[in-house]
């Protein structure tokens, strides 16, 4: 069964945006002395968690000041079960495991006995809550016991990997220009042509990191493009970004780039891939029609927060530039209160699950078949 | 003389143009100007208009569109017969195609949406007509084309599948200046109601629109017949359309085209119009793809 929202919270979803934008702290983005840890601001604690989904048992830290949540799996390359705790005013650090390695929020270990390693990601994401709960059934939300509708999902279709009735043609391809010659700046440069573009400091901005090297991507940029095809230490990666879900993550691409095909599914982005035109789902996580069918694409960890956040953790980051090569107002967001109006689905979707307010933004890791749905009130 | 003049102002009100919407394409009679004025029993006119949706606008600033062209091509059929030396009734069907061109081309063609009009003249003399109407815009067009078997977006379908209320307001006035410059003036309203998309999931409802069109011309008479060159001005302004009761972002505006074209009747029955059109000012609700240019190429049959 379809569904269109028509129920608004309105309390709730202004609290919760004053929440993401960081309100509560966002006069103060200095830090406390280690002699004073109660004057850090609130809400940019960094928050650990551990849990389970699938079986499997995962830590997640995050911060709601910061608009950050990531997530991994504990047990470490060497299979033990590491435990985890924040670690405060020591950026990029924000946990450390039981054996004294100190992770950032790609979860690299920058410090301790095993400096290098890294821990295994769950490829969770951060999007709208309502594109959780019609992607997946059965989803949990932590902290509560209530769990998703299920068998919702009709079957796929003939040579589709996803039912055919429910993808629709929206535009052609390519109408919404994926860049696939990024350029990156940073507030190092003379110039300063950060200071003189449209970002602002609560701007989401998503990140991907490959070695050492980080690249960042603001929401404003990605709501009018969703697509960058781009290449990190000889790495090609697409970094895919979802306006209508609210959903990015990062994958391999190989000597192939994507574009937008104009189609979606349960109102998520439908990727193809140019060399094949095989068509991938973000949400489903692999190819779903073409010649590339049933292949899943190797993911790269991306991590989610503020513009202002980024550059308390990082100095001097590379950003993708405003100079795009389109012109665009980029000040401007093109989908209206799409973000924030519970009842704006503008697409068909499957299932609507109303336990929390539909444009909620909340981290959510899917393993074995398994989804759970993590609040940024949780941290 | 005077019929004949009167006539050409007939062809001249009748012109009806596709809709504009946010998302650009949608079917023909939703963009009217409509105004049928006919003098003898009947009139017939077929028409081709050809409108190039290219230009990317935010407001009222234009931004770089290297990437998506999109155009609409219609056919239209419209039939009026007079009754009673007052009254008036219109019919106009339609075949429209729809284009939307990126690094792929999607397409689509066929019925679009009817139009039944009524128009009763309340003020007639030599110099000042005026006409008053009122009529349906009836949902029969396509709505369901596909392309490789996936429904097509509700702007590309050749129909709308709502139903509209129209009326109108139509004046002629001749011989501004002695026997110099003739003006027709129609203004109209659509009242719109909303329809099923996606397959019965979404209500969708195209904003109310005002239209104001007004013709200047002069009729030379020669060997040749009858010619009429005449410039046109065209304000538009649309609410923003509505989906599942909520305002549509990027849909809605206010346009001012200028055109021109010319009306060659060469005989009493037959005659031969064109006309073309440029935006010259516009302000649009968020970003949309809109209007670059149009053309019309019309057919005017003149029946006892």
């Amino acid at each position: 069964m379809k569904y269109f929202p028509f129920h608004i919270n309105l309390l709730t979803v202004l609290s919760l945006v004053l929440l993401f934008s960081g309100c509560a702290s966002d006069d103060d983005l200095g830090f406390s002395t280690p002699d004073d840890p109660d004057a850090i601001p609130r809400g940019r604690n960094v928050q650990v968690v551990e849990d389970e989904v699938g079986g499997v048992p995962i830590v997640l830290a995050g911060s709601v000041g910061r608009s950050f949540i990531v997530s991994f799996r504990r047990e470490a390359e060497d299979g033990s079960l590491r435990s985890f705790s924040a670690v405060q005013q020591a950026l990029p650090i924000v946990m450390e495991d039981d054996r004294g390695n100190r992770y950032d929020v790609f979860g690299t270990a920058l410090e301790g006995p095993e400096q290098g390693t890294r821990l295994t990601p769950t490829y969770g994401m951060v999007g709208f809550w309502f594109a959780v709960g019609t992607f997946y059934e059965g989803v949990e939300i932590y902290g509560e016991s209530s769990v998703g509708a299920t068998d919702f999902i009709p079957e796929a279709t003939g040579s589709w990997r996803i039912p055919f009735e429910e993808v629709y043609l929206i535009t052609a391809r390519d109408a919404i220009p994926a860049i696939d010659e990024p350029q990156f700046v940073s507030e190092a440069q003379t110039g300063n042509t950060i200071a003189n573009s449209p970002l602002q400091d609560s701007d989401l901005v998503l990140g991907v990191r490959v070695g050492e090297e980080i690249h960042l991507y603001p929401h404003r940029i990605l709501d009018w493009h969703e697509i960058v095809n781009d290449e990190l230490r000889q790495t090609p990666f697409s970094v895919i970004y979802c306006p209508l879900t609210g959903t990015g993550n990062a994958w391999l691409r190989g000597q192939t780039t994507f574009g937008v095909s104009g189609l979606l599914y349960n109102t998520n982005i439908i990727p193809f891939d140019r060399a094949t035109e095989t068509l991938w789902s973000q949400l489903v996580g692999q190819a779903v029609f073409g010649d590339r069918v049933d292949e899943i694409p190797e993911q790269l960890t991306v991590a989610e927060m503020t513009w202002g956040a980024w550059k308390d953790f990082y100095t001097a980051p590379e950003i993708l530039s405003f100079e795009t090569g389109f012109r665009r107002d980029y000040s401007e967001y093109p989908y209206g209160d799409y973000r924030t109006n519970d009842e704006a689905i503008n697409f068909p979707i499957l299932n609507l699950d109303e336990r929390l307010p539909a444009k909620e933004r909340v981290h959510f890791v899917t393993l074995n078949g398994k989804t759970k749905a993590y609040r940024f009130t949780a941290f | 003389m005077k019929t004949t003049l009167l006539l050409i102002f007939c062809t001249l009100a009748v012109h009806i143009q596709a809709q504009t919407c946010s998302c650009a394409g949608t079917p023909l009679t939703n963009n009217l100007g409509v105004g049928a004025v006919a003098t003898t029993n009947w009139h017939v006119q077929l028409s081709y208009d050809h409108h190039q949706i290219t230009d990317l606008v935010s407001g009222n600033e234009t931004l770089e569109n290297g990437f998506t062209k999109r155009q609409t091509t219609s056919t239209l059929l419209q039939v009026s017969r007079r009754f009673k030396e007052r009254w008036q009734a219109t019919l106009i069907a339609s075949w429209v195609g729809q284009e939307v061109e990126a690094s792929n081309t999607l397409s689509s063609s066929g019925i679009g949406d009817m139009i039944i009009l009524g128009q009763y003249q309340f003020l007639q003399s030599d110099k000042t007509n005026l006409f008053l109407g009122g009529g349906l815009k009836i949902p029969i067009g396509a709505t369901q084309n596909e392309e490789n078997g996936l429904l097509l977006a509700p702007d590309l379908q050749p129909g709308t599948g709502s139903w509209d209320a129209l009326g109108n307001l139509i004046w002629l006035q001749n011989r501004i200046f002695k026997d110099f410059l003739d003006i027709q003036t129609v203004l109209t309203y659509r009242k719109t109601t909303a329809t099923e998309r996606f397959n019965n999931t979404q209500s969708y409802r195209f904003g109310d629109e005002f239209l104001w069109q007004s013709v200047f011309s002069q009729t030379f008479s020669g060997k040749v017949g009858l010619v009429t060159p005449f410039i046109l001005t065209r304000f538009r302004h649309t609410r923003p359309d509505e989906r599942n009761e909520q305002t549509a972002f990027n849909t809605g505006g206010t346009w001012l085209n200028l055109g021109t074209g010319l009306s060659w009747q060469f005989t009493p029955t037959v005659g031969l119009q064109a006309t073309g059109m440029l935006p010259v000012y516009r302000h649009l609700e968020g970003t949309q793809l809109t209007s670059s240019y149009r053309l019309n190429f019309a057919l005017n049959i003149n029946l006892k």
